[in-house]
C-alpha cells in the first residue's frame, strides 16, 4: 500500500486545525469560567493566535503554494492542488481573516466568556479550504462536515439570545437535511461510476471523464444523483427554492458570524459547484436548463425580497441570495471568462460585504443591537467615515464603477452573453436594476433622514475593526479602480479547471 | 530629464490638497507659501525643461514624453495618463507657470483678510493642475480631463463669493455654457478615435503629414474639426457661446486675470495649435474659425466701446482679443496664433492685475466714472497699466504691436484668409484702441472725481462687505498704492508687454534690422512645419497695412484726447446715436436673443413636457408600476418566509422534486 | 440487467400492497368502536401506566455527558481495526492514531477546564 502523502501540500490547512487545537487549550486554561473581564483579557492571545494563523495560512498559500504554479495531486488523489484551488482559498481566508477581527470587536461589545468562536471559525476555514482542495467526493464530503458543523455552533453563540439559538437550530436542521441529499446523491453517482465507468472510485476527475464521455443521455440515477449533489451545494450557496434558512439564519446569528457564512461560505460553494459541474460536465448531466432557471429564480426572488426588509441584516441576507443568483450565472456560461469571472465575483463580493457588515458591527453594543434601517437614521451625517464606508460598500455591491462590483458583474454578464445566455442576463441586469432601490436605502435612512429619539452613542473606536474594515474598503476601491491585475489573476487560476 | 514633468504637474495638485484638506488650519501666511511654493516650483522647472528641450537636436522637432501610468486599456481603445511636452507645449506652460506664479503673488495682497483665504489658494492650484493635464497630456482624453478641470475651477472660483447668489450664477452661467461646448469636444474627439484608431495629437497629425490618409472621408476630418471648434467657442468665448466670459468677472480680480485672460480661455486656440494637422486638412472648418473669430472679434470690441464697468471692458476686450487669435489659427497662421496667446497673456494679465488694484484702491467701486486722475496716487499702477494699453492698442514697440500686425497681415496675405476679414478685424483693432484709451482718460487721467456719498459698498458691484479686510481705514480717504506684492507682479507683467514683442519680430522688421531672427517662429517650426499655409509675399503691402494699423491706433489716441482731455463731463460721443448707444450698451441683446430663443423654450419644454409627462407619468409611473409588481410579489413570497423550519424543508423538498421532476421530463422527451 | 431486480420489485409492491387491503379491510369491514382516552395509552388492559407524561425533564448536564459519551465511543470504534491492522500500518498508523488520540484529549481537557463535567 503505497500512497503518495505530500504534506507540504496541506500545510495551510495544518496551521488552521494547529490554531484551532491552540486556541481551545489557551481558552480552557487561560479564560477562567464565568462571565468576562476586561482587564488582561486572555482574548487577545487567542485572537492573535488565530489571527496569526489565518495570516501566515494566506500568505502560504499566496507565495509558497503559488509560486509553484503547477498543480499537483497527492493522497491518492483524494487532494488537489492547482491555481484554481489556490485563488478560491485565498478568497476564503480573506473573508474569514477579516470575519474573525470584525468578531473579535463584536465579542468584546457582548462579553462573550469564551474564545470558542476564534476556535469554531478556524476550524470551519480548515473544512472549507479541504472542500475546496477536494479531488474526491469523500474528501469534499468530509470537508463538507468539517466546514458546516462548527457554523451551526458559531450561529448558536450567543447562548442566552433566543433569536441566535433558532437560528443555530434552523441551520442545523436544514444543513443536515441538505448534506443528506448530498450524500445521497454522491451515492448514487458513485454506483453511476461503478456502472459505467468500469472503476468504482470517487474521484472526481474519473467521474466526470465517464460522465463527459457517456453516450446519449444518462440513466435516470446518474441524474438524479448529479442533481442532489448540486442541491447539496445550492443549499450553501443558498440558491432559490434551497434558500429558506438564508434569512432567518443571518438575521439571528451574530452579525461577524453572518458575514463569515455571507462570504466564505459562499465563496467554497461556488468552488465546489465549479470544480465538480465546471466546464462541460454540466451540459453532459443535462442540468444546464435546471441551473437557468434556479439562477433566474434566485436572482428574482433575492432582488424582489430584499426590497420589503426592515432589518439591515435581513436585507443583506436576501442581497446575498441574489448574489449567489449572479454566480450561478457565471457557472451557467461555462466558458474560461465565465469561471474567471465567478472568481472574481467571490472575491469582489467578499471584500464589500466585509465593509458592510463591518459598519453594523461597529455601531452595535449589548442591549443596542443595529439592524434596522430606523437605528442607521442619521448616522451618516454624524459619523461621516462611517457613511462613506456604508456608501462604497453599497455603491460595490449594486455594481456601480468605480467600484469592485462593477467589474465583477461585467465580467459575468459579458461571459454569459458570449455563451449565449442572453435572456438571462437581461433578467440579471434587470434584477440589478431592482437592487438598486433596495441598497440605497441604508444610505438614505444615514444621511437624508434625522435621528430619533435621543442620540445614540458614539461608538468606540476598534482598531482590529477598523484594520478590517479599511482593508475591505480599500480593496473594493481598488479592485474597481485596476481590475485588471486581479481579472488576469482569476484568469490564470480557472486554467487549471480547462478541459 | 523628462521626469522633471511629474512635480511640474503634481506640485500644484500637492499644494491644492494641503491647502484644501488643511488650510484652515495652517494659517495665511503658510497658505501662501505653499499655494506659491506649489506653482513657483514648476515655474522654474519649466525654464530648466525649456533648456534641455533647446539642447536637443532632432531633426524633425523635439519633445520630451513619459507615460504616468496605464489608464484605461479597453479592447482596441488605449488611453494612458501620459505627458508630452514639445516647442509649443512648453510655451504653454512657460506662460501657465510664470504668469500664474506671479498671479499668486498678486493674489497674497489682493485676498488679504478674506475670510475664505485658503479656498482660494486652494482652488487656484488645483486650477493649475488641471491646466498643466490641458497642456501636457499626451492624448486628448488628459487633454479633456484637463479641459474639465479648469472649466470646474473656473465655476468655483467665478462662484467664490458664492454668498452672492448674482456671482453663484454667473459660475452656473459659465459651467453650462462651457458644458454645451464639451459636449461638441466629446463628440470630435470620439469621431477622431474612430477614424484614426488614436487619441494622440502626435500620432494623429503624423498621420496627416503627407496629406489624408487614403480611405479617409474629407467630410469626416471637417466635422471632427467642427466638432472640436464647437468646445473652442465655449472654453475660449466665440460666438455664439462667449456670453458666460463676461458675467465671470463677477469672481475675484487675480481669477479674471489668471483664467479668464490669460490662461484658460486661450485652450481653445492651444487645441487647435495642438491638432494643426487636422485643421489644415480641414479648410472649411477654418474657414469657420476664421469668420467666428473675427466677427467675436468685432462683436465683442463695439460691446467694449460703451460700457462703463472697468472689469467689464476687459472682459469684452478678451472676448476680441481672443477672436484675433482664432483669426489667426483661421488663416493658419499657427505660431502668430500662439506668439498673440503670449502677449496677450503678458498685457492682458496686466490690465487686469491694474484694474483689481484700482478696484481695491477704490474699495471695490468698479464704475469707472468715479475714478479719474488715479495717476498721481498710485504711479505704479498707472505706468504699467498704460504700458498694457499702449501693447494691447498696438503702438510699437509694444508687446502686441508685433503680434496683433502680424494677425492682420496673415488674415490679409494668407491663401486662407480674405481682405474682408482683414477690414473688420482692423475695425476691431480701431476699437480696441478706442476703449482702452477710454479707459485711461476716465481713469488714470484727468481730474479725480470720487465716489459720492451713499454709493460705492452699497453698489451691486460688490456687496461683499467681509472681503474689505484691512483697507477699511482708507476708506472715504484719497485712493493710495497697492502693497509690493501686487506691484512686483505689476511691474513685471509690465516689463513684459514692453518687450514681449521682440520674440516674434516679423522677419520684414528683422531683416531691416539686421536679420533678427523671428525666435518665437523659429521655435515653433517644428511643430507646424506639416501644415504651413502658403502666403503672398508683397513686402511693400506689408509695409503699408502696418502703418496704417499704427497710425489709425495713434489716431484713435489723439481723438480720445480730443474728447475727453480736460474735460469735467465725461461724454460719450456715441452719446449723439443713442440707438448705438443703446444697442451696445446691452450687448447687442445677445443675452436677451439667447433667454426668448434657447432658454425660455427649453425651460417651458422642460416643465411641460419633461417634467409633466415624461417624468411624472412616464418615468414615475413606471417605476411606481415595478414597485408595486416587486411589492406584490414580495408579499406573497414573503408568506412562504413565516419562520416555521418544517415550512422551509418542504419548500426544500418541493423544490427538489420539482427539479426531479423536470428532469425525468427530460428524459422522457 | 435492471430486469433482473423485478422480481424483488414485484415482492416489494405485491407486501406494501397486501397490507394495505388488510389494513383498508381492517378498517372498513370491523366493528367502530367508541373513542376512548384508555384507547391511547400503550398498554390497553394489564399494568396501569407508571408514567403518563413522556416528556419528563433531564438534567442538561445528562445531555453533555452522553455527548461526550457518544466521542469516546467512537475513539474505541476506531481502535479496534487498528489494532488489527497494527502491523501493516506500522509506524505511521501509530502516529496517525495518536494525532487523533490527542485531539480528543484537547477536546476533554477543554471541556474539563470549563467544567462540562461537574455534575
Amino acid at each position: 500500500m503505497n500512497i503518495d502523502l505530500d504534506f507540504s501540500l496541506m500545510i495551510p490547512e495544518l496551521i488552521l486545525a494547529g490554531a484551532a487545537v491552540l486556541v481551545l487549550l489557551l481558552d480552557a486554561f487561560l479564560v477562567p469560567p464565568g462571565p468576562s473581564q476586561d482587564e488582561g483579557d486572555p482574548r487577545d492571545i487567542t485572537l492573535a493566535v488565530s489571527v496569526l494563523g489565518m495570516a501566515i495560512a494566506a500568505i502560504w498559500t499566496i507565495t509558497v503554494l503559488w509560486a509553484d504554479g503547477t498543480s499537483r495531486v497527492s493522497f491518492g488523489g483524494l487532494f488537489v492542488v492547482d491555481a484554481f484551488a489556490l485563488f478560491f482559498k485565498e478568497v476564503v481566508l480573506i473573508g474569514a481573516g477579516l470575519s474573525l477581527l470584525l468578531s473579535d470587536a463584536w465579542l468584546r461589545h457582548h462579553r462573550v466568556p469564551s474564545a470558542a468562536p476564534h476556535c469554531l471559525m478556524l476550524l470551519a476555514t480548515a473544512g472549507m479550504l479541504y472542500m475546496i482542495s477536494a479531488g474526491d467526493l469523500v474528501m469534499l464530503f468530509l470537508g463538507l462536515e468539517v466546514m458546516s458543523i462548527p457554523i451551526y455552533c458559531l450561529a448558536a453563540s450567543l447562548r442566552w439570545d433566543d433569536r441566535s439559538i433558532e437560528a443555530g437550530i434552523k441551520y442545523l436542521v436544514l444543513g443536515s437535511f441538505a448534506t443528506a441529499l448530498m450524500l445521497f446523491g454522491m451515492a448514487l453517482i458513485y454506483a453511476f461510476q461503478g456502472f459505467e465507468g468500469g472503476v468504482a472510485t470517487m474521484s472526481i476527475a474519473a467521474i466526470q471523464e465517464t460522465i463527459v464521455l457517456h453516450d446519449g443521455p444518462l440513466p435516470g440515477y446518474a441524474f438524479a444523483g448529479g442533481l442532489l449533489m448540486l442541491i447539496g451545494m445550492l443549499f450553501k450557496i443558498s440558491a432559490a427554492p434551497f434558500h429558506m434558512w438564508t434569512p432567518d439564519v443571518y438575521e439571528g446569528s451574530p452579525t461577524p458570524v453572518t458575514a463569515y457564512m455571507s462570504v466564505a461560505v459562499k465563496a467554497t460553494a461556488a468552488a465546489v459547484i465549479l470544480r465538480v459541474f465546471g466546464g462541460p460536465v454540466l451540459e453532459a448531466m443535462g442540468l444546464e436548463g435546471l441551473l437557468w432557471g434556479v439562477a433566474a429564480l434566485t436572482m428574482i426572488v433575492g432582488n424582489v425580497m430584499a426590497l420589503t426588509q426592515d432589518n439591515v441584516k435581513r436585507m443583506l441576507a436576501y442581497s446575498s441570495i441574489a448574489h449567489g443568483g449572479y454566480i450561478l450565472v457565471g457557472v451557467l456560461a461555462a466558458s474560461p471568462d465565465g469561471q474567471a469571472g465567478v472568481l472574481y465575483y467571490t472575491l469582489a463580493y467578499t471584500v464589500g460585504n466585509i465593509a458592510a457588515f463591518g459598519v453594523l458591527v461597529h455601531l452595535s453594543r449589548q442591549g443596542h443591537e443595529v439592524e434596522t434601517f430606523d437605528q442607521l437614521r442619521g448616522l451618516g451625517t454624524r459619523f461621516p467615515l462611517v457613511g462613506l464606508v456604508m456608501t462604497i460598500a453599497m455603491l460595490s455591491l449594486i455594481g456601480i464603477p468605480p467600484f469592485a462590483g462593477f467589474f465583477a458583474k461585467f465580467a459575468i454578464f459579458k461571459a454569459a452573453i458570449g455563451s449565449g445566455f442572453v435572456g438571462l442576463t437581461i433578467l440579471a441586469l434587470l434584477t440589478s436594476a431592482i437592487s438598486v432601490a433596495y441598497y440605497l436605502r441604508p444610505l438614505v435612512a444615514m444621511f437624508m433622514t434625522e435621528e430619533i429619539g435621543a442620540p445614540a452613542p458614539r461608538p468606540e473606536l476598534q482598531p482590529r475593526l477598523a484594520l478590517a474594515v479599511a482593508i475591505a474598503v480599500i480593496a473594493t476601491v481598488v479592485l474597481g479602480v485596476m481590475p485588471d491585475r486581479y481579472l488576469d489573476w482569476a484568469a490564470a487560476s480557472v486554467i487549471a479547471l480547462a478541459w | 530629464m523628462e521626469n522633471l514633468l511629474i512635480p511640474v504637474l503634481l506640485l500644484p495638485l500637492v499644494g491644492a490638497m494641503i491647502n484644501g484638506f488643511a488650510g484652515k488650519k495652517l494659517g495665511d501666511k503658510v497658505v501662501s507659501i505653499v499655494g506659491i511654493g506649489a506653482i513657483a516650483i514648476p515655474g522654474l522647472l519649466a525654464w530648466l525643461l525649456l533648456f534641455e528641450l533647446m539642447g536637443m537636436d532632432g531633426e524633425h522637432g523635439n519633445h520630451l514624453s513619459l507615460t504616468l501610468f496605464e489608464w484605461i486599456h479597453v479592447g482596441a481603445f488605449k488611453a494612458d495618463f501620459g505627458l508630452w511636452l514639445d516647442e509649443l507645449s512648453v510655451v504653454m506652460l512657460l506662460i501657465v507657470t510664470n504668469i500664474g506664479a506671479l498671479i499668486h503673488l498678486y493674489s497674497v495682497g489682493y485676498m488679504k483678510g478674506d475670510p475664505s483665504y485658503w479656498r482660494f489658494f486652494a482652488y487656484l492650484n488645483l486650477f493649475i493642475f488641471s491646466m498643466l493635464c490641458l497642456i501636457l497630456g499626451s492624448n486628448l482624453l488628459v487633454l479633456f480631463l484637463g479641459w474639465e478641470g479648469v472649466g470646474l475651477c473656473s465655476y468655483l472660483l467665478i462662484g467664490f463669493w458664492y454668498e452672492n447668489s448674482d456671482y453663484a450664477k454667473a459660475g452656473k452661467k459659465a459651467f453650462v455654457t462651457n458644458r454645451v461646448g464639451d459636449f461638441g469636444f466629446a463628440l470630435g474627439m470620439m469621431l477622431l478615435f474612430a477614424l484614426f484608431g488614436t487619441l494622440e495629437p502626435s500620432e494623429i497629425n503624423h498621420a496627416l503629414e503627407h496629406g489624408l490618409p487614403t480611405g479617409m472621408n474629407p467630410k469626416m476630418i471637417e466635422a471632427a474639426a467642427l466638432l472640436l471648434f464647437v468646445g473652442a467657442t465655449g472654453k475660449s468665448a466665440q460666438i455664439p457661446l462667449f456670453v458666460w466670459l463676461p458675467d465671470a468677472m463677477a469672481g475675484p480680480t487675480p481669477v479674471s486675470a489668471l483664467i479668464h485672460a490669460a490662461t484658460m480661455v486661450t485652450a481653445g486656440v492651444y487645441m487647435i495649435a495642438r491638432l494643426n494637422g487636422l485643421f489644415f486638412h480641414a479648410e472649411f472648418a477654418m474657414h469657420v474659425v476664421l469668420v467666428i473669430g473675427a466677427a467675436t472679434a468685432l462683436l465683442a470690441a463695439t460691446i467694449g466701446l460703451v460700457q462703463n464697468d472697468i472689469k467689464k471692458v476687459l472682459a469684452y476686450s478678451t472676448v476680441s482679443q481672443l477672436g484675433f487669435m482664432f483669426v489667426a489659427m483661421g488663416a493658419g497662421a499657427w505660431a502668430v496664433g500662439i506668439f498673440h496667446l503670449m502677449t496677450h497673456a503678458f498685457f492682458k494679465a496686466c490690465l487686469f492685475l491694474g484694474s483689481g488694484s484700482v478696484i481695491l484702491a477704490m474699495h471695490h467701486e468698479q464704475d469707472m466714472r468715479f475714478y479719474g486722475g488715479l495717476s498721481k496716487f498710485m504711479p505704479k499702477t498707472y505706468w504699467t497699466f498704460f504700458a498694457a494699453t499702449l501693447a494691447i492698442s498696438g503702438i510699437f514697440p509694444f508687446a502686441g504691436f508685433f503680434s496683433k500686425d502680424e494677425i492682420l497681415w496673415f488674415a490679409y496675405a494668407s491663401d486662407r484668409g480674405h481682405p474682408v476679414i482683414y477690414v473688420v478685424v482692423l475695425a476691431a483693432a480701431i476699437c480696441t484702441a478706442f476703449y482702452m484709451f477710454r479707459i485711461m482718460w476716465m481713469t488714470f487721467w484727468g481730474e479725480h472725481r470720487g465716489v459720492p456719498e451713499g454709493h460705492g459698498d452699497h453698489d451691486d458691484h460688490d456687496d461683499h462687505s467681509d472681503h474689505e479686510g484691512d483697507h477699511d481705514d482708507h476708506h472715504g480717504g484719497d485712493p493710495v498704492e497697492s502693497p509690493w506684492t501686487m506691484t512686483v507682479p505689476l511691474i513685471v507683467l509690465g516689463a513684459l508687454s514692453l518687450v514681449g514683442g521682440f520674440l516674434g519680430v516679423p522677419h520684414l522688421l528683422g531683416n531691416v534690422a539686421g536679420h533678427f531672427p523671428n525666435l518665437l517662429h523659429d521655435w515653433l517650426h517644428p511643430v507646424f512645419q506639416y501644415s504651413e499655409v502658403h502666403y503672398t509675399h508683397a513686402d511693400g503691402l506689408e509695409w503699408g497695412l502696418m502703418g496704417l494699423s499704427l497710425g489709425l491706433a495713434l489716431s484713435v489716441w489723439g481723438v480720445t484726447a480730443m474728447l475727453w482731455r480736460g474735460k469735467d463731463k465725461l461724454t460719450h460721443p456715441l452719446d449723439k446715436v443713442p440707438a448705438v448707444h443703446k444697442l451696445l450698451w446691452n450687448k447687442w441683446y445677445v443675452d436677451e436673443l439667447y433667454e426668448v430663443a434657447l432658454i425660455g423654450p427649453i425651460v417651458k419644454f422642460s416643465r411641460e413636457v419633461l417634467w409633466k409627462i415624461v417624468d411624472e407619468v412616464c418615468i414615475d409611473g413606471t417605476v411606481n408600476f415595478v414597485g408595486g409588481v416587486c411589492k406584490t410579489v414580495a408579499d406573497g413570497l414573503g408568506r412562504l418566509q413565516n419562520g416555521d423550519v418544517g415550512n422551509y424543508a418542504t419548500v426544500m423538498v418541493g423544490g427538489m422534486l420539482f427539479l426531479l421532476l423536470c428532469l425525468a421530463g427530460y428524459g422522457l422527451w | 440487467m435492471t430486469l433482473q431486480y423485478l422480481p424483488v420489485l414485484l415482492v416489494v409492491i405485491g407486501a406494501s400492497g397486501f397490507m394495505a387491503v388488510m389494513l383498508l379491510l381492517n378498517s372498513w369491514l370491523g366493528p367502530k368502536p367508541r373513542h376512548a382516552p384508555v384507547m391511547d395509552t400503550p398498554f390497553e388492559c394489564g399494568s396501569p401506566m407508571l408514567q403518563t407524561d413522556n416528556r419528563r425533564r433531564t438534567a442538561v448536564k445528562y445531555y453533555l455527558v452522553a455527548l461526550l459519551f457518544v466521542m469516546f465511543d467512537l475513539e474505541t470504534v476506531l481502535l479496534y481495526p487498528w489494532a488489527v491492522m497494527y502491523r501493516e500500518l506500522g509506524l505511521f498508523g501509530l502516529v496517525e492514531l495518536l494525532v487523533f488520540l490527542v485531539s480528543l484529549v484537547v477536546g476533554l481537557t477543554y471541556v474539563w477546564r470549563k467544567g462540562a463535567l461537574e455534575w
